[in-house]
């Protein structure tokens, strides 16, 4: 076990360095001057070459890629094009905002996903399994940032029950943080649950027609009994590396969701770098990001030998 | 072996499915009595309805579609086929034990084998942990698993395909069933390993007199194990007989042709394995008369097209579902002819010249 863990954390360190050339590459690839857009209509040559000078943007793409790297690797991923603030504070700051919101999502989704894919797995093709199926459709289909408008317009404007957007702090004021946080974890809640549906439908499935399942009735047990520690035991392992997934494309991928509720993440923070050209804010996002997803991978994959007795020992 | 006792009695078993294209006739109509003690063989090609008759009778296909008439009476009084899935539940695993053929998928790979193997003690016995681990342990030393103790804590993965099918044995005899069916519980594993295990069984049933029922589609495994013997096809018991009577002298053409199919070592005069000619029917689609006879090499006239033949005892205990039993001297020259060729390449090569 011990050796395990430290050859899936090596192997996590060198694709993080791996995302780290990606991300660089190809944000430099982009076309776009970056310091030309920051200074706008009051562009000076002078002042232009001072700042590339200083922004380090003049030296070879090798060196710029050291200095950064080496700059991360101390917790330094530079200053802000755009606000001249150190762009660790500014994420770490938006960090506690985004993973609020992503584990929040996920809870939504595995509220629903969990009873909802079990029962159609077990009811397979009664009117409940076609119900989920229906659900799990629209789920996947409807556009986010469209389901988070019309949440807002039902729960926020015409009912007024709940804040239509904003962020408030859960240390500040627990209370006003989750009114504002339901909407927008409902919206992306509601997506991921779609999406885990279908899976976990399909791996109980599976599990159920396993032969070790026809021994367990041929024994005699219950079939709560084989659900829970035949079925259910066995289809977790698959769930569980999805969910790990979802939490993980949750942390990076909700932009939308941040943007339609006003939410300080670092999906916003993100987005708008991609905007204003703002290179290491948006190398430091995506690196962050980057990171998050193959930390949650880890520990996934970690939880995983625990599941399954099988993988600790090959 | 057996003695008088009769544990099973099987009557008009019927199982059917429904399926796209109209029910699907597995089993048309088996009778039997199991003995105390006794193994019984019931031996056929896949999908001759061998495995279904006998999954159920405790219903352990899946209905619907399936459906199953007839009676199956255990230990005396108690009738399945009638039975509720609550009454079921209290037979299966403690009065009937099943090994199903695969070791290596009928053990859940995330349990430990002793929770395997204590789940339905505690559950059928109302044994408590530990004394179902006791249990366990002489379990697992009786079906020959070394240092068991240690064994227990072990996972499916950590035994090899011949242990997990030991341990498989254990689970079906953990709660002394009356019963223990096992179902091509051999054909998956290696031939040294496939004596081991029946070998194993023999033992088991010589030391706690339960009745087996094997099925299997190999008549070579039959005949080292068998007290009787139950030939099967299209869902129809074609020849019952004891395992002696029966290899002695087989009665029926699809008998003939089973054992003409059958490798013997050594043997120079043929050069290859006979083949029955043709598939098995469909169970939506079953030939008029006679199940066999679009397939029969022996004999095919009007009568065997139209009109189908009873279950008839030709001999004191040899029942035959045929209206021409194949004459001694042809099954004598049957068997004759089902010897594997292994000449010597040259001889083969001057032959074929």
């Amino acid at each position: 076990m011990g050796r395990y863990v430290l050859r899936r954390t090596a192997q996590a360190a060198v694709a993080l360095l791996g995302v780290s050339i990606v991300v660089f590459a190809l944000i430099h690839l982009v076309p776009g001057d970056p310091v030309r857009t920051a200074l706008g209509t009051r562009f000076d040559q002078d002042l232009y070459d001072a700042l590339i000078a200083r922004s380090g943007l003049d030296q070879p793409l090798l060196v710029q890629y050291w200095n950064w790297l080496t700059g991360a690797l101390t917790g330094d991923l530079g200053v802000s094009f755009r606000t001249g603030e150190p762009i660790t504070a500014a994420l770490l700051q938006r960090l506690p905002a985004t993973a609020l919101l992503a584990v929040a999502s996920l809870l939504v989704g595995l509220l629903i996903a969990l009873p909802a894919g079990i029962i159609s797995a077990v009811r397979q093709g009664k009117p409940v399994d076609y119900a989920a199926s229906g659900f799990s459709q629209i789920g996947v289909s409807v556009p986010d940032f469209w389901f988070g408008l019309l949440l807002i317009l039902v729960f926020a404007r015409t009912l007024g029950w709940l804040p239509p957007s904003g962020y408030t702090s859960p240390l500040e004021d627990p209370v006003e943080a989750i009114r504002r946080l339901i909407l927008p974890a409902v919206t992306a809640g509601v997506v991921t649950g779609a999406i885990l549906t279908r899976f976990v439908r399909s791996s109980v499935l599976e599990a159920m027609s396993a032969e070790h399942v026809r021994l367990a009735r041929a024994k005699g047990m219950p079939d709560r009994y084989i659900l829970r520690h035949h079925v259910l035991r066995n289809a977790w392992i698959p769930v569980v590396t999805v969910t790990g997934l979802q939490l993980a494309t949750l942390l990076g991928g909700i932009v939308v969701v941040e943007v339609v509720f006003a939410w300080p993440g670092v999906g916003r923070y993100a987005l708008d770098s991609v905007v204003r050209r703002d290179y290491p804010a948006l190398q430091g996002a995506v690196l962050l990001i980057a990171a998050g997803f193959l930390l949650i991978n880890l520990l996934v994959d970690l939880l995983y030998a625990k599941l399954d007795p099988r993988i600790s020992v090959s | 072996m057996s003695d008088d006792e009769v544990v099973l009695s099987v009557r008009d078993l019927e199982v059917s499915f429904g399926t796209k294209r109209g029910r699907a006739q597995v089993v048309r109509g088996i009778d039997y009595d199991l003995h105390r003690g006794e193994t019984l063989a019931i031996v056929g090609e896949s999908g001759s309805g061998k495995s279904v008759s006998t999954l159920a009778l405790t219903k352990l296909i899946p209905i619907p579609p399936g459906r199953v008439t007839g009676t199956a009476h255990l230990g005396g009084d108690l009738e399945l086929i009638a039975m509720s899935e609550q009454e079921l539940s209290h037979v299966r695993g403690r009065r009937v034990g099943f090994v199903f053929q695969d070791p290596m998928t009928s053990l859940n790979p995330v349990h430990t084998i002793g929770r395997q193997l204590t789940e339905g003690m505690r559950h059928h016995l109302g044994l408590s942990e530990g004394d179902a681990r006791d249990r366990a342990v002489d379990l697992l030393h009786k079906v020959g698993i070394p240092s068991p103790e240690r064994r227990l804590d072990d996972f499916p993965h950590q035994f090899s395909g011949g242990m997990r099918q030991r341990v498989v044995i254990a689970i079906g005899l953990s709660c002394d069933p009356e019963v223990l069916i096992a179902d091509e519980a051999t054909t998956a594993l290696d031939v040294t390993t496939q004596a081991q295990i029946t070998d194993l069984v023999a033992e088991l049933q010589a030391e706690l007199g339960m009745a087996v029922i094997w099925i299997t589609h190999d008549l070579g495994v039959v005949a080292g194990i068998a007290d009787r013997v139950l030939v099967m096809y299209a869902g129809e018991v074609v020849e019952a007989a004891s395992a002696e009577a029966l290899f002695a002298r087989p009665r029926h053409p699809y008998t003939i042709g089973l054992q003409a199919s059958l490798p013997v070592l050594g043997d120079v005069d043929r050069h290859d394995l006979a083949a029955i000619p043709g598939l098995p029917p469909a169970p939506t689609a079953l030939p008029e008369g006679c199940g066999f006879h679009p397939r029969c090499s022996y004999r095919d006239d009007a009568r065997c097209a139209t009109e189908r033949p009873p279950l008839t005892e030709v001999v004191e205990g040899h029942w035959v579902r045929s209206f021409y039993e194949v004459p001694a001297e042809d099954a004598a020259r049957a068997a004759a002819a089902s010897r594997i060729d292994i000449e010597p390449p040259d001889a083969r090569d001057e032959g074929v010249a």
